[in-house]
């Protein structure tokens, strides 16, 4: 019946239904092109208003922000168990002995805490991906000693957290609720305005 | 409408059996097909490990190019794979794995985007427009039968004539016959939506470049930190990418393989032109000429804390000049 | 300046004004619709300029001369000849540099012989672009700088380009096909400025759309090796962008061979045909700017510069320019054909077509969109593998169909016996299809999608061969195979093609249903089972050679030995993984060294079992066979397809664009 005419072939009435007028080359592109333009102009004005708004943090802000702080517990570096819970401001840093720049920023994290201790804020360190003997030796190295670290050896505690790198510093305030992430080396000025600001 | 009988039963017993063979065929593809079918040597449940890698190829490696945590050997995606697997361990499904690290590191650490917002575009548009073209032609095939056959009980009417001579020949009338429509004109509206589709994302891009390169407040001091971070016993993730080609980062790499002098060199035109990677010029600089000895070096260590004193290195550059 | 540096820009700037006044000419020469020798004289001169910097560059690099920046930043002493060779594509202003050359070795090619108007205006299009790059070259690259003070040493290319020899090759051939699309391009654009789309439309466009397809099919398997071998992740595929972004227009340049084949025996699908040429290009194009400006971070991704925004002011161009070409001129091209039904082949080829592009489609959103929702500030979204995945395997497992079910099918069928003559060809290659799935099953392997996919693939491997013995035996008595063979060389390459596509695909099921990986710490000495592969560790060896700091772990894979290595480049600090691969045909075992402890009593591993990864490698040769045998023999005669038996209406009968006498 159908034989070989075509699937896209001629053979039918020449009559314009009220469809084929609407679906004319140049309307459609006409169309399109208004619907593109539209979409330029929107697309491009909420880069506007973003560009215009905050763009200062937008790069660190951590999802966890303004949530619950994940559970902060296990075995220490030195040996003992601990269990962290809210109640103080916290200053959480993960950290490894074999990460350059937690050479410097270690002993400054160490004396922060020493320092805020009267204040009543706390500081817990996660020590990453790293063995328990480089770990203490390198705590001794830096003066930092008595810093509690817990120790996360294969570094399930700092995805926990959801740290990408180390160190990262986070800032968990009183009522156990994270306030301020920071990816890479902190420096005292930081940790002060955070902790201020939360205490 | 039917197919029209053959001479002989054998001639049609013949015709019929390659549909039969079919028939059986698809029944027996079914059969096996069907997960769990009995009397089959089961693949079995997914072992932990299969479990762990699958989860994992679901998300993004947040510190890699391009990797997912189940490809990387980066330090972080080792420690997501050993967590996911722990967590697998404890009986959760994949599905709350994965969930679990999308609160933890926000939702582009999922490679399967969700169905939700955009990333329901992502999973609706092909579909919807696959189910659309198939039903537009099968449309089309259908309107177009019931025209022929509407023609054919009609053979004189006055351009029918016309029309059964067009069937061979190129060419209909001035605005060309109904069901030729589609392929030229989807044509040009596949044209216009590829081009709108590359057009729209280049022009927000354009203006992106410059933001990307003006804002700086995030990147210089990703930058510092890793390229401060010591090389030499954790596996470094690629950062080919970077030192290719900006030489500021590259000077530093020749700073830290002890070549002061090349680095210098480097780095010291960047230094004194405006710009993002200032900054992080004036350090490599000043760190290059202390590395060398060169007096300059207290200088320039010195501009650099005064003109940026909150950068993430400028603590460390203090403590280096109360130092010397 | 340097002597070198003035000699190179002299080159560049030869090729940028010889191209330019190239378009022009041929602009001439298509308006007044006389041939312009001149193009010819324009476009060899193009050649030399572009050619002349690229050896000027070349040169720099193989004398060590650090005074020319290009040089300062990517060579090094220490590197090997090969590599310093190659280093000339491993940053974008050298890769611009090649990009222009092959542009040029386009043009110089179309510029052979004058055809008439519409081989003017193509010339026109090709030097317009290669003007544009070679200026945009000129222009920003600083290629040829002076460096002041003179380096003793550079830091070298990058060290993902220095570790395999494939980085050779890939990306030269990746450009070739990618450049190579500008052809079909310009005739499409000439297509529409001169209304012709007909037979000479289709011939001008075949051979150089085969060539680029080759090039780039083959550009596309080499750098899915190069992956493999170097990026040490185990896996040769990850939806990256960049990778993205030569498989659109690959996909758009298949469905266009395809196209080209229903234009060529019905007459239908000019202006689709015409629409798929532009489109692959404007795909090609889009590519290099991501690649080259940085916007997505990929792996492959080496060059990234301040040229994004001149890209896109000439994308933009080009966008706007054809849109409003297609809006002046569709109306006018040609009257519309049949195809055929939906159960002939041009049915079935236009179907395959309609899948293409829907999967290209599928990419290009998939790739586009994370990047404007970041742009619009709307949230975050990465689009990954799975996503891929999910979208792609029901295409493939359509196009698998199709490619069963086309062949078999006539052009102009006649009622339902020519179905029922297809059921029954395929009867048993169905048989064989269904006997390899349930064998796979029964053996204890699953995954629906794999299984599928082998099932069909015994379907298509067995049609195929059943189509030609019965082809071989029918032929004409007194015909010798060989002659056979001749007359059927095009038909047997098509055949050949998607076989060979299937064993990619094949492999592709098969490495990735059944892989297994697993990460181990091993002690020297001792064996262990890792994803069932006994493994020992025979030692730990560090070295430095060229200023390349090497650890490597000598292992024993199942009594094979072999060594996996890091490699880290203190100049880059980076550190490469060189993976020990074991290949087979049942698969390979891929071995990465993640570390190593000092004391080289330990060293810890991840050992992936991936089967049948070689079956993508040896269907990507076969692919690149098939294409290239497919190719119509270099014409002897005026004419040499019969033009009765062509339905196509010879050019001259197509209605003139507006306003002709």
């Amino acid at each position: 019946m159908n034989g070989a005419h075509g699937l896209f072939g001629h053979g039918l009435g020449r009559r314009r239904t009220w469809w084929r007028r609407l679906v004319r080359p140049r309307l459609v592109l006409g169309v399109a092109g208004v619907v593109a333009l539209i979409a330029v102009a929107d697309l491009l004005g909420a880069l506007h208003g973003r560009s215009a708004g905050d763009g200062a943090d937008a790069g660190a802000a951590s999802p966890l922000i303004g949530r619950h702080a994940p559970a902060l517990s296990g075995p220490t570096v030195a040996g003992t168990d601990y269990r962290w819970r809210p109640g103080h401001v916290t200053v959480v840093n993960i950290w490894a002995s074999w990460c350059g720049p937690c050479r410097d920023e270690l002993p400054l994290i160490a004396r922060f805490a020493r320092t805020s201790s009267p204040q009543g804020v706390r500081v817990v360190t996660i020590d990453s991906r790293d063995g328990i003997d480089p770990a203490k030796e390198f705590l001794a190295k830096v003066g930092a000693r008595h810093l509690l670290a817990i120790h996360d050896p294969n570094g399930r505690l700092a995805v926990s957290w959801g740290a990408t790198g180390i160190p990262e510093t986070f800032v968990v305030d009183a009522h156990g609720v994270i306030r301020a992430h920071r990816i890479g080396e902190v420096d005292a000025a930081w940790l002060t305005d955070e902790v201020g600001r939360w205490t | 409408m039917d197919v029209t009988v053959p001479t002989g039963r054998g001639r049609r017993r013949l015709r019929l059996l390659p549909y039969a063979v079919g028939l059986v065929a698809l029944v027996v593809l079914v059969l096996t097909l069907l997960p769990g079918m009995p009397g089959l040597p089961g693949t079995g449940s997914p072992s932990l490990d299969d479990r762990t890698q699958d989860v994992a190829a679901r998300l993004r490696c947040p510190t890699c190019v391009g990797e997912s945590a189940a490809d990387s050997t980066s330090p972080v995606a080792e420690s997501m794979r050993s967590e996911a697997r722990r967590q697998l361990a404890q009986g959760r499904s994949e599905d709350q794995v994965v969930a679990w690290f999308r609160t933890r590191y926000g939702a582009d650490i999922v490679l399967d985007p969700q169905r939700r917002g955009l990333g329901w575009v992502l999973w609706a548009a092909p579909p919807v427009a696959a189910l659309a073209v198939v039903g537009g032609i099968a449309g089309l095939v259908v309107v177009r039968r019931r025209r022929l056959a509407v023609r054919d009980e009609a053979p004189d009417r006055a351009d029918a004539g016309a029309d059964t001579g067009a069937d061979d020949e190129p060419g209909g009338g001035a605005d060309g016959p109904a069901l030729a429509l589609p392929a030229g004109r989807l044509a040009v509206v596949v044209t216009v939506a590829v081009g709108a589709a590359v057009a729209v994302p280049l022009l927000v891009l354009g203006g992106r470049g410059d933001d990307a390169a003006a804002s700086g407040s995030a990147a210089p001091n990703d930058a510092t930190s890793e390229a401060t971070s010591s090389p030499s016993s954790s596996p470094s993730s690629s950062t080919a990418s970077n030192t290719a080609t900006d030489p500021v980062a590259r000077a530093f790499a020749l700073l830290r393989a002890g070549r002061p002098a090349a680095a210098e060199r480097l780095v010291r035109p960047v230094s004194r032109r405006p710009g993002a990677d200032r900054p992080l010029a004036l350090l490599v600089l000043g760190l290059a000429q202390r590395a060398e000895g060169d007096p300059a070096a207290t200088a320039t260590l010195r501009a650099f804390v005064e003109r940026y004193p909150h950068h993430a290195a400028a603590a460390q550059v203090r403590r280096l000049l109360a130092a010397s | 300046m340097t002597l070198i540096s003035a000699i190179g820009l002299f080159f560049l700037a030869l090729a940028c004004c010889a191209s330019f006044s190239t378009a022009v000419v041929a602009a001439w020469a298509g308006l007044s619709g006389r041939p312009e020798p001149l193009t010819r004289w324009g476009a060899l001169a193009t050649l030399v300029g572009a050619a002349g910097s690229v050896l000027t560059l070349e040169w720099a690099l193989v004398t060590h001369d650090f005074a020319v920046r290009f040089v300062a930043e990517n060579g090094s002493r220490s590197t090997p000849l090969y590599y310093t060779l190659t280093s000339l594509w491993s940053a974008h202003d050298g890769s611009l540099l090649l990009w222009c050359l092959v542009i040029a070795g386009y043009l110089a090619f179309l510029c052979r012989r004058m055809r008439g108007p519409l081989h003017a205006w193509a010339v026109c299009v090709v030097a317009a672009a290669t003007a544009f790059f070679c200026c945009l070259a000129f222009a920003t690259g600083g290629v040829f700088d002076h460096v002041d003070p003179v380096l003793h040493d550079g830091p070298g290319p990058t060290p993902l380009l220095q570790s395999n020899p494939a980085m050779g090759i890939h990306p030269p051939l990746l450009y070739l096909g990618l450049v190579g699309l500008v052809v079909p391009f310009a005739y499409a654009v000439a297509g529409l400025v001169t209304g012709r789309v007909g037979r000479d439309w289709r011939q001008a466009v075949a051979g150089p759309l085969r060539f680029a397809w080759v090039a780039l099919t083959a550009g596309i398997v080499l750098g899915a090796w190069w992956s493999y071998a170097v990026l040490g992740w185990g896996g040769y595929w990850s939806w990256d962008p960049v990778e993205n972004s030569s498989l659109m227009p690959w996909l758009l340049a298949t469905a266009l061979l395809h196209g080209l084949m229903v234009q060529r025996r019905t007459g239908a699908l000019p202006v689709w045909n015409l629409s798929l040429a532009i489109g692959a290009f404007l795909l090609a194009a889009t590519g290099v700017l991501l690649t080259r400006s940085g916007v997505v971070a990929s792996v492959h991704s080496f060059a990234d510069s301040g040229i994004g925004p001149v890209l896109l002011g000439f994308l933009v161009a080009l966008v706007v320019g054809v849109v409003a070409l297609v809006v002046l001129r569709v109306g006018r091209l040609a009257p519309p054909r049949s195809v055929g039904t939906p159960a002939s082949r041009g049915g079935a080829l236009l179907a395959g077509n309609l899948v293409l592009v829907a999967l290209c489609a599928t990419v290009l959103l998939g790739t586009v969109l994370p990047v404007l929702a970041e742009a619009a500030g709307r949230g975050q979204v990465s689009v990954g593998p799975p996503y891929y995945d999910r979208m792609a395997v029901p295409a493939v497992l359509v196009l698998l169909l199709l490619m069963v079910v086309g062949p078999l099918l006539r052009w102009r069928p006649e009622g339902r016996d020519d179905l029922a003559r297809a059921v029954r060809r395929l009867a048993v290659p169905l048989a064989v299809g269904v006997a390899v799935v349930v064998v796979v099953r029964l053996t204890g392997h699953g995954g629906t999608a794999a299984l599928l996919v082998f099932g069909l693939a015994g379907l298509l491997v067995t049609s195929a061969v059943v189509e030609s013995v019965g082809d071989l035996r029918r032929r004409p008595a007194g015909r010798g195979p060989t002659s056979w063979l001749r007359r059927h060389r095009r038909t047997l390459a098509g055949r050949l093609a998607h076989v060979a596509f299937v064993v990619v695909a094949v492999g592709v099921a098969g490495s990735s249903a059944y892989a297994s990986v697993g990460e181990v710490t091993l002690h020297r000495g001792r064996t262990t089972d890792v994803a069932g592969v006994a493994v020992r560790l025979d030692g730990v060896a560090r070295s430095t050679e060229g200023g390349v700091r090497q650890t490597r772990a000598r292992l024993d894979l199942d009594g094979e030995a072999t060594t996996a290595a890091l490699r880290y480049f203190p100049t880059h600090e980076t550190t490469v993984a060189a993976p020990a691969i074991l290949s087979g045909l049942g698969g390979d075992r891929y071995v990465t060294l993640l570390a190593a402890e000092q004391s080289g009593t330990t060293a810890t591993i991840r050992l992936a079992v991936n089967p049948m990864v070689s079956w993508i490698w040896a269907g990507g040769a076969l692919l690149v066979l098939g294409g290239i045998l497919g190719a119509r023999r270099p014409r002897r005669r005026p004419a040499d397809e019969p033009v009765a038996d062509s339905p196509e209406a010879p050019d001259a009968l197509l209605p003139e664009p507006a306003g002709a006498p």
